[in-house]
Formats: C-alpha cells, sequence, structure tokens
C-alpha cells in the first residue's frame, strides 16, 4: 500500500453514510448523477433520499481524490465509475462495519439470553 | 521516415480543431510522436497511425486516469506530458461511443480569462491614475515644457512599451478566444444535458397578478427562501424574476407546497446545475455572471413528506453559507476601510475644525454620504455573518 493510500484512506474511513452509499453505488457499475440518487433510495427502500447538492460536491471530492473517475457515455451523460483506489477504501470502510455489526449482533444476541 | 514538427500556438483555446487536425493527420499518414504542449509543438512521424480518434485531455493532478468503460470502449493514453494527455482510440469517431469529460479543461480555461481580466483591470486602473494626474498638467493655462532629456536608456521604454502592447493584444485575443471556445464546449456538453430554463417559458397570465421588489436578499439567502416558501403557501405561486433578480412576479393560484433553494458559486458550474435540474430541481432564476453566480431553485413536495433540499447535511450547508458570507465580506470590507480611512482622518477633522455648514457643497455631499455607506456596507457583512451562525447552529 502505498503512502497516498493510506492518506485516503485515513481521510474517508470511517466515512458519512452519504460518501458511503455514493461508493456503494458505484462498486458494481458506474452510474450518472441521478443513477445514484435513485440506486441508493432503492437500496434502503427510500429511507436515504439524498439532496442533489450533496451527492454532487461529495462527488467532487471523490474525483478530485481519484476514488472515482468520470467519463461520458454513449448519451453524453457524465457517468461516475470507482476506481481501485475507491475500492481499497470502500472495503476497508466495509471491513469496519462488519466489525460494528458482529459486535452488536453479539450483544443484542447476549441480551436476549438473559 | 520523415518528422514534421508544427507550432500551434493557442491550440488549447480550440481543443475540438486541434483533435481534428491530429486526426486529419493521422488520416494522412502522420504519426503524432512528440507533444509538447507548453511550446505549442506537435512533431510528428511518417507511419501509419494506430489511432483514428484523438482527445486531449487536461489533468491538474497529472494523471490522466483511464476509466474502464474508456479502454473498454478502445481508448488508451497515447501521450502523457503534465497537465495534458492525449487519449486515442484505433475506431474511428462514428463508432468511438465514450468520450472524456472536460471539466478540468473548462476550469482552467476561465481561471485564465479571470487572470486576463486582471490583468486588464490593473491597465484601466493605472491609465485612469495617469490620466488624472496629467490631465491638469495638459489643461493648464500656460503649458509648463516637458523636456526629454536624450539618454540610451529610453531604449527600454520603448521596449517596454511594446512588449505592453504585445501582451495587451495576446490578452485581447485570448479573451475573445476564450469566450468562443466555453461556448463550443458548453455547446458539446449540453448534447445531452438538458436544463429547465423555467424563465424562457411562455408565461399564461390568468387571474390575479402581483409584483414585489426585494432588494438585498442574497445577505440571508434562508430568510427569502423562507418568504418564498410562505407566498407559496397562501397561493401566491412566483412565475417570474426580474431586473437583475430584484422584481419577483407572483400569480394566484392553487395553493401548493414548494421547497425553494438560494444557491450561490464563486464560479458558475453549470454542471452542477444540470445534476440539480436532473433530481427535479427548477431553476427560477440564475445571475447572468459566470462567476459569483446566483440562483433560486424550486421543487413541489406534498403534505406529509419530507421538505426536499438541494443541500442536506450539515457539513455541505456550513460550506455553502461560508461561501456566501465570505465573498460578502471581501467585497465590502475593503471598501469599508478605504472609505473609513478617508473618512476619519481627512473628513471628520476637516467638518470639525471649520463646522460643517461652512463646508462646500460636495464636501458637505461626501461627509454625510460616506458614513451612510460605510453604515449600509457594515450591515451587509454583519447580516451576512447572521446568516452563517444561523445555518451553523440549525
Amino acid at each position: 500500500m502505498t503512502a497516498n493510500t493510506d492518506k485516503v484512506i485515513k481521510k474517508y474511513v470511517p466515512m458519512s453514510e452519504t460518501a458511503f452509499y455514493i461508493l456503494l453505488s458505484l462498486f458494481k457499475q458506474p452510474q450518472h448523477g441521478y443513477g445514484i440518487v435513485k440506486y441508493v433510495e432503492g437500496i434502503t427502500s427510500g429511507r436515504l433520499k439524498l439532496g442533489s447538492g450533496t451527492i454532487y460536491g461529495t462527488i467532487t471530492k471523490m474525483l478530485k481524490d481519484h476514488l472515482i473517475v468520470v467519463y461520458a457515455n454513449e448519451e453524453r451523460k457524465k457517468t461516475y465509475e470507482i476506481t481501485e483506489l475507491g475500492k481499497v477504501v470502500i472495503k476497508q470502510e466495509m471491513t469496519r462495519i462488519e466489525e460494528l455489526y458482529t459486535n452488536a449482533i453479539a450483544h443484542w444476541e447476549g441480551e436476549g439470553n438473559e | 521516415m520523415s518528422e514534421k514538427s508544427i507550432w500551434k500556438p493557442f491550440w488549447s483555446f480550440h481543443i475540438q480543431s486541434t483533435e481534428r487536425w491530429i486526426e486529419e493527420m493521422a488520416k494522412k499518414g502522420y504519426t503524432l510522436s512528440r507533444f509538447q504542449p507548453k511550446l505549442s509543438r506537435f512533431t510528428f512521424t511518417e507511419e501509419a497511425s494506430s489511432h483514428e480518434t484523438f482527445a486531449i485531455s487536461f489533468d491538474r493532478s497529472r494523471q490522466h486516469p483511464l476509466p474502464k468503460a474508456l479502454e473498454a470502449d478502445g481508448w488508451e493514453v497515447v501521450n502523457k506530458q503534465g497537465k495534458w494527455a492525449i487519449y486515442g482510440n484505433g475506431k474511428q469517431k462514428e463508432e468511438v461511443k465514450t468520450s472524456i469529460v472536460r471539466d478540468n479543461l473548462e476550469s482552467r480555461n476561465s481561471r485564465i480569462a479571470i487572470l486576463w481580466w486582471i490583468y486588464f483591470l490593473y491597465i484601466i486602473f493605472s491609465i485612469s491614475l495617469q490620466v488624472t494626474l496629467l490631465l491638469p498638467l495638459y489643461l493648464h493655462m500656460d503649458p509648463d515644457t516637458v523636456t526629454r532629456v536624450e539618454s540610451p536608456m529610453w531604449i527600454f521604454t520603448y521596449i517596454m512599451f511594446i512588449v505592453q502592447i504585445v501582451v495587451t493584444l495576446i490578452g485581447i485575443y485570448s479573451l475573445i478566444a476564450l469566450k468562443k471556445e466555453s461556448r463550443r464546449l458548453s455547446e458539446e456538453r449540453n448534447q445531452s444535458q438538458t436544463l429547465f430554463h423555467s424563465e424562457e417559458k411562455p408565461i399564461v397570465l390568468l387571474g390575479k397578478r402581483r409584483k414585489k421588489l426585494k432588494l438585498g436578499w442574497n445577505y440571508s439567502p434562508d430568510k427569502f427562501e423562507k418568504w418564498l416558501e410562505e407566498q407559496e403557501r397562501s397561493g401566491w405561486h412566483l412565475t417570474q424574476v426580474k431586473k437583475g433578480g430584484v422584481l419577483f412576479q407572483f400569480q394566484k393560484s392553487d395553493t401548493k407546497l414548494y421547497s425553494y433553494c438560494i444557491l450561490f458559486e464563486g464560479r458558475a458550474d453549470s454542471n452542477a446545475h444540470s445534476f440539480h435540474s436532473e433530481a427535479g430541481w427548477e431553476r427560477v432564476y440564475v445571475s447572468g455572471a459566470s462567476w459569483q453566480q446566483w440562483s433560486i431553485w424550486r421543487q413541489a413536495y406534498s403534505e406529509g413528506a419530507e421538505k426536499p433540499k438541494i443541500n442536506d447535511d450539515p457539513e455541505t450547508k456550513r460550506k455553502a453559507a461560508m461561501r456566501v458570507t465570505k465573498i460578502h465580506t471581501l467585497m465590502f470590507a475593503p471598501i469599508i476601510l478605504i472609505f473609513g480611512f478617508n473618512f476619519f482622518s481627512f473628513m471628520l477633522p476637516d467638518a470639525l475644525e471649520q463646522g460643517y455648514f461652512s463646508l462646500s457643497g460636495i464636501e458637505r455631499f461626501n461627509t454625510t454620504v460616506y458614513p451612510l455607506v460605510m453604515f449600509i456596507f457594515f450591515t451587509n457583512i454583519l447580516r451576512a455573518w447572521a446568516y452563517y451562525f444561523r445555518v451553523r447552529t440549525q
């Protein structure tokens, strides 16, 4: 892992819910801006409606840090794609969340047995 | 194998035609072998080119990433030189589906344009200063004779004069070329992006109307958003914003819930605007300038649903508010300082010494207006800061 990767991980992990869901929506396939909004709304069953300014700000920041890249697709629509660095960062965050989750469940079940 | 080196000044101000030119050269059997962006030099070797389509990318971070989707479409980075890179594709232009995004290039161009504007402001300032200093000399009843002392050093004056003229000409050319270039680039970008220009929509004028004059809403945008939302709630629908954003025209209509958002951007960001527009926001007003741009957005929502907001997390909100506060402070503070210096070190002592009524008309006017202007500007700064703290404590 290079020094730059470490720096970026330090900056992004732990990340905000917005940032996490934006990266997550790009994890499997590239998306255009409004696609991200719809995707996140879908996987959170409508709970998380991201404001377009918030998404735009986060995306701009991630582009600068090379977590994602942008290109124009067939319809000349701006499409965002996760980079290798972006994948490293979100996997780190997923591991952290997994730990949170296992610990949470362990304590939850423990309470049930009392 | 013969080489051909071509100097193409200002190539980066005509990016599309430069790309087409490289494609033409490729068609004629010349391959770009060397690319010196700073020297505006393109060197070609006479051999069949393996690329037919070209794109020039600008990236301040010098990374020039190649998204997988572009790679899959046949793109590769042919030549990387610092902030510039040439991307090539073996396919014909019509068959290439994806393209690079030119945001970085556009912001670079607008930065250059701003630098030239600063240069011209400085020139205008120094010329007007010289005129005010020298004009009394020319208008003098009995003209002083100016003696020209012979000196070999005059050559420097002439050289500087010529340099200044050349720089100015380059500046004029650059500004014109950049203006045209930004139009071409935004045309290219807008082929797919749609922005709802509600200000261009035909307005059906039925029923009762009323106009409201609103000044200075940009010092406390949050209050103005609330005011607009209240108008809608009481059945007055905003139909038009006129006169540079001070005259608001409403029409009596059904009560509807609207969320209004006021945005301020240091540099006009049409990408952000099409982003919001795609997310269902309607732009009701945008100020004309390409920097320090204000825009008003709205979106209808139903009772019981969560009120939509463009900026909905505290950090983005705080940052956006800080931008507004900062620009007002930076704009007014220097004027207040200059006015204050004049007022407290010259005008006020004069007025106190000679008595207000023995001052001449113009002096009396200045002594009255200066503190008034200072007071208004100062309240503007205070209002902007009050706005920032309201957003922060929300």
